[in-house]
């Protein structure tokens, strides 16, 4: 069955902009000119070539998390689980509100991705 | 010189020193501070190290490197399929396998994955996870981790896995099909008449005696086990234990008659015995244990040692015996247990003890 496109470009909570456009890809619709730049700390940034930035294509936070695990797959398993989700002490920020995976990405969004305060180990 | 692999609480430790000088270890290289190392050991043929490291955030992973003071590369594949209602948690332990380039990791939840690139990528074994029976596994106190992997020397196809707490597992065509091995062990933990035929068997340590393979010898969560038939059926051994507790278990690679245990008081209250730290040893193949104490606390000291937190170098008389507690502290001898030295006091918790 095919789903429909995720919702267009918004972080939750915030009010809506014009949506990008979307393609079908074999893991459903992608965003196509959904670039938003994923911001990366130690040790990620260091998994992804040293880059602390990196512009990623997707319409929604699980689509650019995924897409930034393909171009770099040091990344794989790091702030995804197995089951696509982003783990439990890895918070995501969409232009400074905090979203899981499912939430939407808007064209020219920054997403900040950072380790919880409450994942330490005691 | 000796070097220990220590992984603790907060990152691995890198120790060396010499057991003949009976010195504390200097500490040589600290890795992946801040994260919780599991497991490590330096791989016998390649030289390369591998930990096992749980990120508080980034989840766990096995990762590699040719030093262990230089860079670490993460491996990949140690995750549950997606559509699965299983989450790795931790990686137990990694083992060399036998044949050129094979690895395996034991993990939580309970599960066994195979590397056949000397540990770059790792493929779960389908046929452990699933069996049947799965769905009704039971975790111990430390979760329900498969944390014991008894390879039979120069026969690849053959594997006995310790899980806990689902018990024994056992293969003969490289892990295609498992069975049980679970004939003997007493579950004290269970009501009698809840006993017959259970699979919470809750195996803390399993090691294979590698100039006798049909030979195990089994920590057992209450009770201390021998099997001469290659795991098919166990024997009582505790007797002469001053408590039938306790994780580790190591055996002198020289002597299939052997066997090394750290007894603690109890399955709730897990210290060493009578605020003693000691390390029992048999070589009768255990008709009768020997009390090797001398140069360990024995005043006030209640310590935890974890189950992958013994280990030994060498063999027969002279061979080295290491193990830390979860007080920090580790442990050290040059002669099989005949005496011991404080290797290095303080460091973080201890999970594990490996000899490089």
């Amino acid at each position: 069955m095919v789903t429909a496109p995720p919702r267009p470009a918004r972080a939750m909570g915030s009010a809506g902009s014009s949506p990008g456009t979307f393609r079908r890809g074999r893991d459903g619709w992608i965003g196509s000119g959904t670039v938003a730049t994923v911001m990366l700390r130690a040790p990620l940034k260091d998994l992804a070539g040293g880059n602390r930035e990196v512009s990623i294509d997707g319409a929604s936070v699980g689509e650019v998390l995924r897409e930034l695990e393909r171009r770099h797959p040091r990344l794989s398993g790091w702030v995804l689980d197995e089951h696509g989700h982003v783990r439990r002490h890895v918070n995501v920020f969409v232009n400074g509100e905090r979203v899981r995976e499912d939430a939407s990405v808007e064209a020219g969004a920054t997403v900040h991705v950072l380790p919880s305060i409450s994942g330490g180990w005691r | 010189m000796t070097e220990l692999l220590v992984g603790t609480k907060k990152g691995l430790f890198v120790l060396e020193g010499d057991a003949d000088s009976e010195k504390p270890f200097e500490i040589t290289a600290r890795a992946f501070p801040g994260n919780e190392v599991e497991f490590a050991i330096r791989h016998p043929r390649s030289g390369r190290y591998f930990a096992s490291v749980t990120s508080g955030h980034y989840g766990p992973r096995v990762m590699r490197a040719m030093d262990p003071a230089g860079e670490w590369e993460p491996t990949t594949g140690l995750a549950y399929p997606e559509d699965s209602d299983w989450t790795l948690e931790r990686i137990w332990t990694i083992r060399p396998g036998e044949a050129e380039g094979l690895m395996y990791a034991g993990v939580a939840p309970a599960g066994l994955f195979a590397s056949t690139d000397d540990g770059l990528t790792w493929e779960l074994n389908r046929a452990l996870f699933e069996q049947p029976t799965r769905p009704s596994w039971q975790p111990g106190a430390g979760g329900l981790c498969l944390h014991s992997i008894a390879t039979w020397p120069g026969d690849p196809a053959r594997l006995a896995v310790g899980i806990s707490a689902v018990g024994v597992w056992l293969s003969e065509d490289a892990g295609k099909t498992w069975r049980h091995g679970n004939a003997g062990l007493v579950p004290p933990y269970l009501p009698e008449d809840a006993r017959e035929g259970t699979l919470d068997l809750c195996v803390h340590n399993m090691h294979r005696a590698p100039l006798r393979p049909e030979r195990l010898m089994m920590q057992f969560h209450g009770g201390v086990y021998r099997s001469d038939d290659g795991g098919e059926s166990w024997t009582s051994i505790a007797d002469g234990l001053p408590s039938d507790f306790g994780f580790p278990m190591v055996t002198d690679p020289s002597d299939p008659d052997s066997a090394f245990v750290i007894p603690l008081v109890a399955d709730v209250d897990r210290v060493t015995v009578d605020g003693r730290v000691r390390v029992y040893g048999t070589r009768d193949a255990g008709a009768t244990w020997t009390s090797l104490s001398d140069g360990l606390p024995q005043e006030d000291a209640y310590l935890t040692i974890l189950r992958q937190a013994f280990d030994r170098e060498g063999e027969g008389s002279e061979m080295g015996l290491y193990f830390g507690a979860t007080s920090g502290d580790v442990f050290g001898s040059g002669d099989a247990g005949g005496s011991w030295f404080p290797v290095r006091e303080r460091l973080a918790p201890v999970n594990s003890v490996r000899v490089s």
